[in-house]
C-alpha cells in the first residue's frame, strides 16, 4: 500500500515517525517499570479521544515500521546482498544512537524532579554516593533494554562476514557506544540543572558533539575530508564533557548547600534580551516585551531548548540526506520543512509558556489578546524563517538548483510555514489553560498540511483548510479574552 | 470608582457570588474580609476579569471591564494569592516586563523599580530567579508588580501573608501613603488587626453575600464600645 503512495506524503510521514521514535523508546521504558502508573494514567486522566489516538499512532508506527523493514532488507537482500544489509544496521544503529541520550535526557527529567532531590539530599549521606545512586537508579531501565540491543546485533551479525575477533570488538564497540549514549543524556540532564562554574563549558561542548555526531550521521557532506575531524575532536569532545559533567555532579551534589543555592541569571541573557530589542525597534514595544520574555524563558528553560534543538537537527540532517537520494529533491525539501514548522511550533507551544498561570497574569496586564497572539506566532515563526534561510543556503551549496527554483521553494516554504504556525498558534492558544488537548490537533493539523499541500493539491480544500485555519484567530482572541482562571 | 451591580458567580454547583452588590467610592480603603470559601478572592478575580460570572455587572471607573479591559486594567494594579509569576525570569525582569506592558519605559522605569526593590528589601535578589524565591520574595515581587505603575485602584488578595513583620510594617506604611495620595485599595485579609488598623471600610461577605459593609466607626458603634472586630466578625458570619 505504501509503495504507491507520493513519496513526499511517505517521507513526511516517516520524518515525524523518526522524531518520535525516542519518545516511544523512554515509554516502552516507562511501560516496563510503571506499568500499573500508565495503565492509571490512561484509563483516569486521557480523554477518549487522546487513547483513541495514541491507539491509531502506535498502531501504524508498528504496521509502518514492520513493513517497512521487512521491504527494505528482503529487497537488499535480495539484490544486493548481505554486506548492505549489514550496512544499514550500522545505519540504523547510528540513528539509534542519538535518540538514546534523547530518551535519557527525557526519562531523568521524570524521575529528577527538584523536590524529590531535595529530599534526598537533606539526608544523612555522602553526596558523592547519592550521586552515584541517582545514575545508576536512572541507567538501570535503559541498561535492561541492553539486551534487546545486543540481540539485535547477533541477529544482523550473521549476514555480515566478520572474524570472530572483529565480531567481538564490535560487540564491545556498540556495548560502549550504548551506555556513553545513555550516560550523556543523564548527565546532560542532571548537570544543566546544577549551577557551577564548568556547567557553560560542559553544555557547549555536548552540544557540539551533538552537532559533530549529526554531521556524521549526514555520511554526505564530503567537500571537504572532515574524517580528522571525527577522529580528533568527537573524542576529544567526549573526553571533556564525562570529565566536565563528572566534575559538576559530585562537586555539587557534595555541597548540599550550594547545590540549593540560587541561581543567578546569566548576563550574556541580558545581552542577548538587549540585541533583541534592537532587531525589533520598528515593532510595537509591548510586543517586544512579550517576546523577549518568551525568548529568555526558552533560553533558560535548557530542557526545552535542547529538545527543539536536537528535533531541529535531526529533521535538517534526514532532510538533507533524503534530498539527495529522492528523484525530486525540491520535493523533499519542501516536505521537511513541513516537518520542521511542525515541530518548531509543536515544541514551543508545549514547553515555553504553557501554563495558565501566564494567561492569568497576561489578563492582569492592560493588553489587547491580538497583541499577545502576535507575540506568541513571531516567537514561532522567526526560527522557521531561519531555519529555511539556513536549509537553503545549504541546499544551494549541495545541489545547485536553479534560480527560480530556489526563489519557488523559499516562497513556498515561507507561505506554508505562515500558515501552519498562523494555525497552529490557534490551536495552542485555544487549548488554554489546558494545553496537552492541543497535541491531538496538532497531529491531525501535520496530517491534514502534508496531505493537502504536497498530495492532494486540492485547491478547494487547500483553500478551505486556509479559511479554517486563518479565521479561526477570531474564536482565539475572544477565548484568551474570556477563558476563566480559576486555579493559578 | 467601582461599581458592583447582582453579581453572580457559580463554581458548577456552589454558587461563589450570590448577588452581591457594592459601590466603593474614590480613595476609599475597603477591607475585605470572610471567612474561607466566603468569595474574597473570587470577588477579586471577578474585578479583574479573570472569572466571568454567570450575571451582574461591573464597572471602574464608570467603564464595564468586559467592554473595556485594557482600559479598567490599566487602572488597576493586582496581587493574587498565591502569588503568580515566571519562574524563569529574575524579580528585576519580572518589574521590568510588567512595566513595559504598562507603558513604562527607560530611566522612568528603572527608578521605579529601584525604588520598590528598596522598599521591599529586594535590591540584593534582583537578578535571582523568582523560582529560587522563598513564598515571601514572591508575594513581595507580585505586590511591588501591582504598585509598579502608580495604579488608581489596588487589588490585593492577602497580602500579608507569608511576608515577614518588617516588611508586613513598610507595606502598611506604603498603602497608607499611597490611600492619602488618593488611591483607591481593596485588600482581603484574615488578619483582623491589621484591616482594623489600615482600613476605612470593611466589607464582610459569607457565602457568596454581603453581610456587612460600613465603616469601622458605624461597626464600633452598633456593636457596643467594647466591641473587637473579631467579635463583629464571629456574629456577622454566624448569623
Amino acid at each position: 500500500m505504501l509503495k504507491n503512495l507520493n513519496p513526499v506524503i511517505t517521507g513526511s510521514l516517516t520524518v515525524s515517525l523518526v522524531c518520535r521514535l525516542s519518545s516511544m523508546n523512554c515509554l516502552l521504558t516507562f511501560l516496563w517499570r510503571y506499568t500499573r502508573v500508565v495503565k492509571n494514567y490512561v484509563l483516569k486522566r486521557l480523554d477518549l479521544v487522546t487513547r483513541i489516538e495514541i491507539v491509531l499512532f502506535f498502531g501504524f508506527l508498528l504496521f509502518y515500521c514492520l513493513f517497512a523493514w521487512n521491504r527494505e532488507f528482503s529487497w537488499t537482500l535480495k539484490i544486493k546482498g548481505q554486506v548492505e544489509v549489514w550496512q544499514k544496521f550500522v545505519l540504523f544503529c547510528r540513528f539509534f544512537i542519538l535518540f538514546l541520550p534523547v530518551t535519557a535526557f527525557t526519562m531523568a527529567g521524570k524521575r529528577l524532579r527538584t523536590r524529590a532531590n531535595d529530599i534526598l539530599l537533606a539526608l544523612p549521606v555522602p553526596g558523592k554516593i547519592l550521586a552515584s545512586e541517582r545514575l545508576l537508579d536512572l541507567v538501570l531501565p535503559l541498561a535492561l533494554f541492553y539486551p534487546l540491543w545486543l540481540a539485535l546485533y547477533f541477529l544482523f551479525a550473521r549476514y555480515a562476514a566478520l572474524t570472530p575477533g572483529s565480531f567481538v570488538l564490535l560487540a564491545f564497540a556498540l556495548t560502549g557506544w550504548y551506555f556513553f549514549a545513555v550516560f550523556t543524556g543523564l548527565l546532560l540532564f542532571i548537570v544543566l540543572r546544577l549551577p557551577h562554574k564548568l556547567t557553560d563549558l560542559f553544555i557547549v561542548v555536548v552540544m557540539a558533539a551533538v552537532l559533530l555526531f549529526t554531521v556524521i550521521l549526514a555520511g554526505h557532506i564530503q567537500t571537504i575530508n572532515w574524517q580528522w575531524l571525527y577522529a580528533l575532536v568527537l573524542p576529544t569532545l567526549t573526553i571533556i564533557a564525562v570529565y566536565t559533567g563528572l566534575r559538576i555532579l559530585t562537586a555539587t551534589v557534595a555541597k548540599c548547600p550550594e547545590r540549593l543555592a540560587p541561581q543567578q541569571a546569566k548576563a550574556r541573557l541580558l545581552t542577548s534580551k538587549l540585541l533583541l530589542q534592537i532587531f525589533t525597534l520598528p515593532t510595537p514595544r509591548r510586543l517586544v516585551a512579550l517576546v523577549v520574555k518568551d525568548c529568555t524563558f526558552t533560553f533558560r528553560n535548557y530542557k526545552s531548548f535542547i529538545m527543539i534543538f536536537l528535533a531541529l537537527l535531526i529533521i535538517l540532517v534526514i532532510g538533507i540526506a533524503k534530498s539527495s537520494q529522492a528523484h525530486d529533491g525540491i520535493q523533499w525539501f519542501l516536505s521537511i520543512n513541513i516537518a520542521a514548522a511542525w515541530i518548531l511550533a509543536n515544541a514551543a507551544f508545549r514547553f515555553v509558556d504553557q501554563r495558565a498561570e501566564s494567561l492569568a497574569i497576561i489578563r492582569s496586564l492592560p493588553i489587547k489578546p491580538v497583541t499577545y497572539w502576535w507575540a506568541k506566532f513571531w516567537q514561532a515563526f522567526l526560527p522557521v524563517v531561519w531555519l529555511v534561510i539556513a536549509g537553503t543556503i545549504i541546499f544551494i551549496l549541495k545541489f545547485g538548483f536553479t534560480e527560480l527554483a530556489l526563489y519557488e521553494s523559499i516562497t513556498a516554504i515561507l507561505f506554508i510555514a505562515f500558515t501552519l504556525i498562523f494555525m497552529q498558534t490557534n490551536f495552542a492558544l485555544y487549548s488554554y489553560p489546558y494545553p496537552r488537548y492541543a497535541v491531538l490537533w496538532y497531529n491531525l493539523y501535520l496530517i491534514l498540511a502534508v496531505a493537502f499541500f504536497t498530495v492532494l493539491l486540492s485547491p478547494l480544500i487547500t483553500i478551505g483548510f486556509l479559511l479554517f485555519g486563518y479565521g479561526a484567530i477570531f474564536l482565539v482572541l475572544k477565548r484568551i479574552n474570556n477563558v476563566e482562571i480559576i486555579n493559578d | 470608582m467601582i461599581d458592583i451591580k447582582n453579581l453572580c458567580k457559580d463554581y458548577d454547583t456552589v454558587r461563589a457570588l450570590d448577588d452581591l452588590s457594592l459601590h466603593i467610592d474614590k480613595g476609599e480603603f475597603i477591607g475585605l474580609i470572610g471567612p474561607n470559601g466566603a468569595g474574597k478572592t473570587t470577588l477579586l478575580k471577578a474585578l479583574m476579569g479573570l472569572v466571568r460570572p454567570e450575571s451582574g455587572a461591573i464597572a471602574i471607573n464608570g467603564m464595564n471591564i468586559w467592554e473595556k479591559p485594557v482600559e479598567t486594567r490599566q487602572l488597576t494594579g493586582y496581587s493574587p494569592e498565591p502569588p503568580v509569576l515566571y519562574d524563569y525570569l529574575t524579580g528585576y525582569e519580572y518589574l521590568q516586563f510588567t512595566g513595559r506592558m504598562r507603558g513604562m519605559n527607560g530611566k522612568n522605569l528603572g527608578d521605579r523599580i529601584a525604588d520598590l526593590m528598596q522598599e521591599f528589601a529586594l535590591q540584593d535578589k534582583a537578578a535571582e530567579l523568582i523560582a529560587d524565591y522563598s513564598h515571601g520574595m514572591k508575594k513581595k515581587i507580585a505586590i511591588a508588580a501591582a504598585l509598579l505603575a502608580e495604579p488608581l485602584l489596588l487589588l490585593l488578595d492577602e497580602p500579608t501573608g507569608g511576608l515577614d513583620p518588617e516588611i508586613i510594617f513598610s507595606l502598611k506604611k506604603l498603602l497608607v501613603k499611597l490611600h492619602g495620595q488618593g488611591t483607591t485599595i481593596v485588600f482581603s485579609s484574615h488578619i483582623l488587626e491589621t484591616v482594623e488598623k489600615l482600613c476605612s471600610r470593611v466589607v464582610m461577605i459569607n457565602k457568596g453575600r454581603l453581610v456587612a459593609d460600613d465603616s469601622i466607626t458605624n461597626l464600633y458603634q452598633h456593636y457596643g464600645n467594647g466591641a473587637t472586630l473579631e467579635d463583629i466578625f464571629i456574629a456577622r458570619v454566624k448569623n
